[in-house]
């Protein structure tokens, strides 16, 4: 998958990526793909729960040696 | 009994010891509280870094609601009006910056606010506060505490 805007996030503690996303997501538009790269496991559950609250696409995740790498994609 | 003025006291008559009737709010029903909202009013009261960490997690939980789309407000009162101050620098204390979470929370759409009272008695210039923070006098906090669904106070 080649995501739209590649977000790394990685070192920085809940909330923060959320709200970094959630940032980079008003500067997107609908139907693009954001690649989210984070270091907080918290971020496993965070990350989908957003998703359902505001309505945006959880595609999926992927865990390397306790890096995640999440795409979501804007609501169209 | 001594007649109430029918003007607004000015901010400075008021500051932190102005109180506010919360029976009568408790009271009112919601079609006189006005219309009913999703947003949370998160007052800080005290100052921050130090031994404080309670306005590293007021900003927290705001940044938290507004990236959820859900409304924030933030409510500077008392010591809480250091939090926004515009030239902080607390790297020294080997602490992470407030201003960088201040500025995510304005970007989300957040409103900080700080009262006039509590602002002027701590020697506070409008300019020394980050832009973007509105002064507010008592009256017009408490009809911010009337529109929000939720308070949390820190």
């Amino acid at each position: 998958m080649t995501p739209d805007l590649v977000l790394d996030c990685s070192g920085m503690r809940c909330p923060r990526p959320i709200v970094e996303m959630a940032k980079a997501m008003r500067r997107m538009g609908p139907g693009q793909v954001l690649e989210l790269l984070v270091t907080d496991p918290v971020a496993k559950k965070d990350v989908p729960a957003w998703c359902q609250k505001t309505g945006n696409e959880f595609l999926d995740e992927e865990e390397t040696s306790g890096h995640f790498k999440f795409h979501v994609r804007k609501q169209g | 009994m001594a007649e109430l003025p029918e003007t607004e006291p000015e901010a400075e008559d008021c500051g932190d010891t102005c109180t506010i009737d919360l029976s009568k709010l408790k009271g009112r029903s919601p079609e006189e509280a006005g219309e009913p909202s999703d947003k949370t009013l998160i007052m800080l009261t005290r100052g921050t870094y130090g031994h404080h960490d309670d306005g590293f997690s007021a900003i927290q939980v705001g940044n938290a609601l507004l990236a959820e789309e859900a409304g924030a407000t933030l409510l500077l009162l008392d010591d809480g009006v250091y939090f926004a101050a515009r030239d902080q620098d607390p790297t020294a204390l080997g602490l992470p910056n407030n201003i960088n979470y201040i500025e995510d929370f304005l970007d989300l759409g957040g409103r900080i606010l700080a009262l006039a009272g509590s602002q002027t008695r701590r020697g506070l210039l409008r300019d020394d506060l980050v832009k973007g923070v509105d002064i507010i006098t008592p009256s017009q906090m408490v009809r911010e505490i009337e529109t929000h669904h939720a308070s949390v106070t820190f």
